[in-house]
């Protein structure tokens, strides 16, 4: 498993940058940033199409699960913002790629980009990816899903999603295969 | 099937965690009669861990019950369950299910030190026990076979050994080299802790595979907890009932105890009487139990002319400290508590300050972590990499100390306020005590001190707190009736067909972790059950 570098990060180009992304070693910086942006033709309703790629982006993964995907666009679904705030995003964010020479996705997460609503929004969205809960403050949490929750992806070449492992005893002792940054 | 009022067991006992298992385990072995009332239910580790992952409260015993008919505390929540009436908060957390508490514990089995059973004598503080480190090593070993205790055979860690582990130690980690390196010049070394798992199967129970989720369940019992010896206890001929609450303990016309009454979780209620009787149902439970049957022949309740149950209430004061290191230690790999500095647990600093034991927790916040990094989202630095690479950085210390016993630090019970199953809520009165915060103060000055701590290190927060962490006291041991609870063997003082097991009878809360000296005492006061039977 590689992790999305700073430098990478940054300067990710759709010709120059491969197999460079957060925990995703099949995945280019390219596919994820020239893939295809779907139309948002019902901005009052935007379809999960469009929630999902939208997804890929904000959590830089090419390769997000669809299903878990569907799960966390469900929890989302009866929140009074959330059809604006998955719009603006979606249309600030397509407009700043397909407006670039070298495509970077970087500067979506600058303070000033989002307005306060839609920063807060990605905030949210990416809680929700990376713990597998979706926190809420009038209604009950809701968990999502365990095992999928992103935050333990990011530590799967060194840790196991803790219950699951397969590892023999002792195995944890070892110095994990990677080159710690 | 639940016991009849005209049964008479031999041994009936109250509670099914690591004391009342194991004391029904070698007491229906022996050929008695046991019946044990658990107040809460079975559960399985696939219900807990099944519980766990579709829980979405980050706390960790939320995957276990607190029921209507069994309801417990919960450290999160410390004026949930308990009166806090101060001037410190005692946030506590126990498990009211078969097997008890040790459902969801970290497995640490230190042994106490020999000084720690005199301190009143040698140190001029606390409490002696009545009873020496030599009168407990055998039963200490038993304990250790019983529960399949790893451990470094060239290393006591000062509590000497007549006979091996039964398993040889978990292995040392990148953590713990990584600290150790650093805090040479300290004196401090961290050393592999004796634990209640090992590398190899021991009995019923598998390997530790490393799930890195002993707390709040190890998923596939690699891990002791007193379960293995309800199991057992039953296999031996015991009746267990749980969902089965004991309300109150019956006092004949003699000094004896006669029966015990008890509520189901369906509203039925019963009693049951025995030869002899075990109260286990937790420190806390069992005060509360105590003190709940005040009858005219007992005014302030069972076993307790001394006016000492309630009394001498400890934890383990305690900080955690959250360290980030320049280079990966890749915590969260392996058990939790794996390792442990022993260098401040005894000494004749004892006469001023508190024995600390200084664990290095191997486990790691990557929910906090990761809430952290995404409140600070950066065009500088993708989200991914700054998880990452703090999850395999950051890392905890946490230092525990010894309480001593002050009897101002007390449980007492609420008659006109009960809880959701009826019986009466507990008061709380607490506090630390300077003692114990000069002894955490000094560990944590000698172990940052070390240069190559300050080097290696930057300490990000330091949170006090968890005094109700390793709950004993409220019904101590002792030689004199007047001022204590129980003998040596957990005799009550004042009901000698009465015995009490448990942390409540601890003189002093010690810098070891409770639980193996929780199971070696039961075991000595079973031996001292079934002597009492013999002899009447």
């Amino acid at each position: 498993m590689r992790v999305f570098s700073k430098r990478e990060f940054i300067l990710a180009t759709a010709s120059s940058i491969a197999g460079l992304i957060c925990s995703t070693p099949s995945v280019t910086a390219s596919a994820l940033l020239d893939g295809h942006n779907p139309v948002n033709s019902d901005p009052a309703a935007p379809s999960f199409e469009v929630f999902y790629r939208l997804s890929q982006l904000v959590t830089l993964r090419d390769d997000l699960d669809v299903a878990y995907s569907k799960d966390v666009f469900a929890a989302f679904q009866g929140e009074p913002w959330v059809e604006k705030h998955i719009s603006t995003s979606y249309a600030m964010i397509t407009a700043l790629l397909e407006g670039q020479t070298e495509k970077t996705i970087s500067p979506i997460f600058a303070e000033e980009f989002f307005e306060f609503g839609e920063r807060w929004f990605v905030s949210h969205l990416l809680t929700t990816y990376y713990l597998g809960v979706y926190y809420h403050d009038e209604r009950p949490n809701r968990r999502v899903t365990y095992d999928k929750a992103l935050m333990f992806e990011l530590l799967a070449d060194y840790r196991p999603v803790p219950g699951f492992s397969d590892g023999a005893p002792g195995d944890w002792v070892k110095t994990p295969p990677i080159d710690p940054r | 099937m639940y016991p009849l009022g005209d049964t008479t067991y031999d041994v009936a006992i109250v509670g099914s965690g690591v004391a009342g298992s194991l004391s029904a385990y070698r007491l229906a072995k022996a050929g008695l009669r046991v019946a044990v009332l658990e107040a809460g239910p079975w559960v399985t580790a696939g219900d807990v861990f099944d519980a766990y992952q579709k829980t979405e409260d980050p706390y960790h015993s939320a995957c276990y019950p607190s029921l209507e008919y069994a309801p417990r505390p919960q450290e999160a929540h410390p004026h949930h369950y308990l009166t806090q009436k101060g001037p410190d908060i005692f946030a506590t957390d126990y498990l009211r299910v078969v097997g008890g508490t040790t459902w969801h514990w970290g497995g640490a089995c230190l042994r106490m030190r020999p000084d720690e059973f005199d301190i009143k004598t040698r140190y001029g503080v606390g409490r002696d026990w009545p009873l020496s480190y030599a009168d407990i090593e055998p039963y200490y070993l038993q304990a250790e076979d019983e529960m399949g205790i790893s451990g470094d055979q060239e290393d006591d860690l000062g509590s000497p050994r007549s006979a091996p582990f039964p398993l040889g130690p978990m292995p040392i980690s990148i953590l713990e080299h990584t600290v150790n390196d650093a805090a040479a010049s300290s004196g401090m070394e961290f050393r592999i802790l004796p634990q209640a798992r090992g590398l190899q199967p021991y009995k019923e129970r598998p390997a530790c595979h490393g799930h890195s989720l002993c707390t709040p369940i190890c998923p596939i019992g690699a891990m002791y907890n007193g379960a293995v010896h309800a199991t057992k206890a039953i296999d031996a001929g015991a009746e267990l009932f749980d969902r089965t609450q004991v309300t109150r303990i019956d006092v004949g016309q003699g000094r004896n105890v006669t029966s015990l009454q008890y509520r189901h979780a369906d509203g039925h209620v019963g009693q049951v009487k025995a030869r002899a009787f075990v109260v286990a149902a937790n420190t806390m439970e069992t005060t509360k139990l105590l003190l709940a049957s005040s009858s005219e022949a007992t005014p302030n309740g069972v076993a307790n002319s001394s006016d000492m149950v309630g009394r001498n209430l400890m934890g383990h004061p305690s900080v955690l400290v959250h360290l980030r290191s320049k280079t990966p230690v890749f915590a969260g790999r392996g058990p939790q508590a794996n390792s442990a500095a022993h260098l401040l647990r005894s000494g004749d600093f004892k006469s001023d300050r508190a024995g600390v034991t200084v664990v290095l927790e191997n486990r790691i916040d990557l929910g906090g972590i990761t809430v952290k990094a995404l409140q600070n989202l950066s065009p500088d630095r993708p989200h991914g990499e700054v998880i990452r690479d703090n999850a395999m950085r950051e890392f905890d210390i946490y230092f525990f100390a010894e309480q001593l016993p002050d009897s101002h630090n007390r449980i007492t019970i609420d008659p006109e306020a009960l809880d959701s199953s009826g019986m009466p809520v507990m008061n709380i009165h607490f506090q630390s005590g300077q003692y114990s915060v000069d002894g955490l103060d000094h560990a944590m000055d000698q172990l940052f001190a070390a240069n190559g701590m300050a080097d290696q290190f930057e300490i990000l927060s330091r949170s006090w707190g968890l005094a109700g962490t390793h709950v004993t006291g409220t019904t101590v041991m002792g030689k004199n009736p007047k001022d204590s609870v129980v003998t040596a063997d957990g005799q009550s003082h004042d009901h000698p067909n009465m015995f009490i097991a448990g942390g409540g009878v601890f003189a002093s809360s010690s810098t070891a972790h409770p639980t193996l000296t929780i199971a070696a005492l039961a075991l000595k006061t079973s031996q001292s059950v079934l002597d009492y039977l013999e002899a009447t």
